[in-house]
């Protein structure tokens, strides 16, 4: 065992503090991003809930949910590729929901074809809800809407654009954000939205397509790029997370995670670096006696970085750990905090580094350790 | 000890200055070394002059405040003297840029303080190691080996894996001393390395230091306060004031190895 790590087992009590302001610093990064991603994924259900490959819409489109009309001859762009093997239109767009109880509240309209394997249809719609769907003005939202747009549950009915609705199913777990999802059918959606969608030819939003092998979008989606310059296309992925991070930026909840993160980071550091001042004043004898005995003081300050190291690696496998419980815990109250890899490492090394950078700036310590001071 | 092994203070590959010769392996010449400023000004050592020679165990004794201390930190390279130089194995030691000071040291000087000063969350065995692998950059494999061998030496094969809280007093004073001899030095300075131990094991310290002198062939300087000492040095150089008194050295000197 080196010697740093003994000597952090073994003054484990002195070095608590400064595990726990890592592990503290890199749990609330970890969990300022992902619940912040978790928060803008809801942007993004209509592309994770669905089953295509890819995505085709207006030019510049910024997130999925500020999609405009493109014509719907272009499903046959996407048709015509060899690795396509189904392409479908898809519709999306704001509307106003009349309240029965009186009240407008904007709603998000979504129709897709309604088949078993259709592209475009949330997974979350059962083959009851599917048949029920085919018949105009029937529309299935989540559950956890019914209060926000004052139905009380299936069979109620309502006004988008002065046209009559019908609640014919519910849905768990799609949450909105800035208006509540509203699915039905293609020809549904059509009338829906319709003061948007004029003009001679039929108008759609999206064209969604899926390919024999999934690897094969994203080159399918650069060829298509390079030859239509008068859409956007995306892979369903890109696009999702194209989507999260737009909300991201506009909102400018990432200014306020920024902020947060770089307090943790300092909380993490000033602890981290008082621990380790401490820690080396609290050897300053033991180690001019090393100076004494000409071990030069670069391996000294060796020993103090290595400590800096464990104290960073055992902080940020704690602070691991917890924010694996913190999003647990956050997912039984009905928040969902999305933790991928490339998060929980980018959280890792930051409050690794930032634990050496203390240790860097605690070498200041071995300024103290003068030889002659072991002299009575 | 009955555990000595001549085996392990093999003299071997050492400089030919170390032996008996007559020549001084370590000479102290005109060093004088005040603290303070004004009224204030204390004079620790007043044109001090001695010479040291290998193999030889010599005691510096004196009243509280005589400058034992200061005078081995200047002759052991710890503390720049005002005045007077310092000449270790043929250099002059305080004429060295002060990395090329730290080197001397690594390779030439064992110290022993008082009050231990082991880390408390190593192992003794590992307390020796460390001299090792960080001073010679030796293997993990060779430091075990010779730490091992030296925690024979001194009696504490079977305590190897204590750390210094497990440890009596004795104990303790026997690895820093261990640390001390670890990398077969040609000098070791020892300030009061007895004043924290009941006799007995005073005894079995001063005892230690005696045969590394003797058998390494090392030159060694004892400050002490306890007179018991004395019969075990080869030389007794006695400070009050800051000044040294040359009569006794030889008085005692003479005394000692007659009777040794
Ligand atoms: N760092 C210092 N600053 C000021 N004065 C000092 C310092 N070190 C030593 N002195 C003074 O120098 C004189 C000699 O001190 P030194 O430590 O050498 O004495 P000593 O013989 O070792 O005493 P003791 O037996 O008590 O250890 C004393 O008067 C002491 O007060
Ligand atoms: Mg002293």
């Amino acid at each position: 065992m080196p010697y740093s790590l003994a000597t952090l087992w073994h003054d484990r009590q002195r070095f608590l503090p400064g595990v726990l302001a890592v592990a503290f610093s890199s749990l609330l990064i970890a969990l300022q991003c992902g619940l912040l991603l978790g928060i803008f994924s809801i942007t993004s259900i209509p592309i994770d809930h669905t089953r295509a490959d890819i995505w085709m819409g207006a030019p510049e489109v910024l997130s999925v949910d500020l999609g405009q009309t493109i014509r719907g001859s272009h499903v046959g762009r996407l048709e015509v590729q060899p690795e396509v093997v189904r392409a479908e239109p898809f519709m999306q767009g704001f509307s106003y929901w009349s309240k029965p109880v009186g009240g407008r509240e904007l709603c998000m309209v979504i129709g897709s074809h309604l088949e078993e394997d259709a592209l475009g249809k949330v997974d979350a719609l059962s083959p009851d809800m599917l048949g029920q769907l085919h018949i105009h003005g029937n529309i299935v939202i989540d559950e956890s809407d019914l209060e926000r747009l004052g139905v009380s549950g299936v069979g109620a009915t309502a006004e988008i654009s002065n046209q009559r609705v019908r609640v014919v199913g519910l849905t768990h777990g799609l949450k909105s954000l800035a208006g509540p999802y509203v699915f039905c059918s293609l020809e549904t959606a059509r009338s829906l939205l319709g003061g948007k969608l004029t003009g001679d030819t039929e108008q759609i939003t999206y064209v969604l397509a899926k390919c024999k092998d999934p690897a094969d979008a994203p080159r399918v989606v650069a060829r298509l790029r390079e030859r239509y310059k008068d859409v956007s296309t995306f892979t369903s992925s890109e696009f999702s997370f194209k989507s999260r991070m737009h909300w991201l930026l506009k909102t400018k909840a990432g200014i306020a995670l920024g902020y947060a993160a770089l307090l943790g980071l300092l909380v993490g550091a000033v602890v981290t670096n008082q621990t380790l001042y401490a820690a080396t004043v609290a050897s300053l004898r033991e180690f001019a006696v090393l100076r004494a005995l000409g071990i030069p003081r670069w391996r000294i300050a060796g020993m103090v970085l290595a400590q800096s190291f464990w104290v960073g690696l055992f902080g940020v496998t704690l602070g691991w750990v917890g924010s694996h419980a913190a999003r647990y815990v956050a997912a039984n109250m009905g928040a969902s905090v999305s933790l991928p890899w490339e998060l929980q490492a980018g959280a890792a090394a930051i409050t690794l580094l930032t634990a050496l950078v203390s240790g860097l700036v605690a070498l200041r310590s071995l300024r103290l350790i003068e030889p002659a001071m072991l002299l009575h | 000890m009955s555990t000595t092994s001549p085996l392990l203070w093999s003299t071997e590959g050492r400089p030919e200055q170390m032996g008996d010769g007559d020549e001084p392996t370590l000479r102290g010449i005109e060093l004088s070394r005040s603290f303070g400023d004004g009224e204030t000004r204390v004079t620790a050592l007043d044109h001090v002059t001695l010479d040291l020679y290998g193999g030889q165990i010599s005691l510096l004794m004196g009243p509280s405040g005589s400058g034992k201390s200061t005078l081995l930190a200047v002759l052991s390279g710890l503390l720049r003297p005002d005045s007077g130089r310092v000449i270790a194995l043929g250099t002059d030691l305080w004429a060295l840029p002060e990395r090329e000071q730290e080197a001397f040291r690594l390779r030439h000087c064992g110290f022993i303080f008082q009050g231990y000063n082991l880390f408390p969350a190593l192992t003794a065995r590992q307390q020796l190691e460390m001299v090792l692998r960080w001073g010679q950059g030796a293997s993990g494999r060779e430091a075990r080996r010779k730490s091992e061998e030296m925690l024979t030496l001194l009696g504490m094969a079977r305590k190897s894996h204590l750390r210094p809280v497990e440890m009596s007093g004795g104990e303790k004073q026997r690895v820093a001393i261990g640390r001390a001899l670890m990398k077969n030095p040609d000098f070791c300075f020892a300030d009061e390395p007895t004043s924290a131990l009941d006799w007995a094991h005073g005894e079995q310290v001063v005892e230690l230091l005696r045969t590394a002198a003797h058998e390494r062939g090392a030159t060694i300087l004892v400050v002490a306060h306890d007179a018991r000492i004395i019969p075990y040095a080869d030389r007794v150089f006695h400070l009050e004031d800051g000044r040294l008194k040359e009569e006794d050295v030889e008085d005692q000197g003479t005394k000692i190895k007659e009777r040794v």
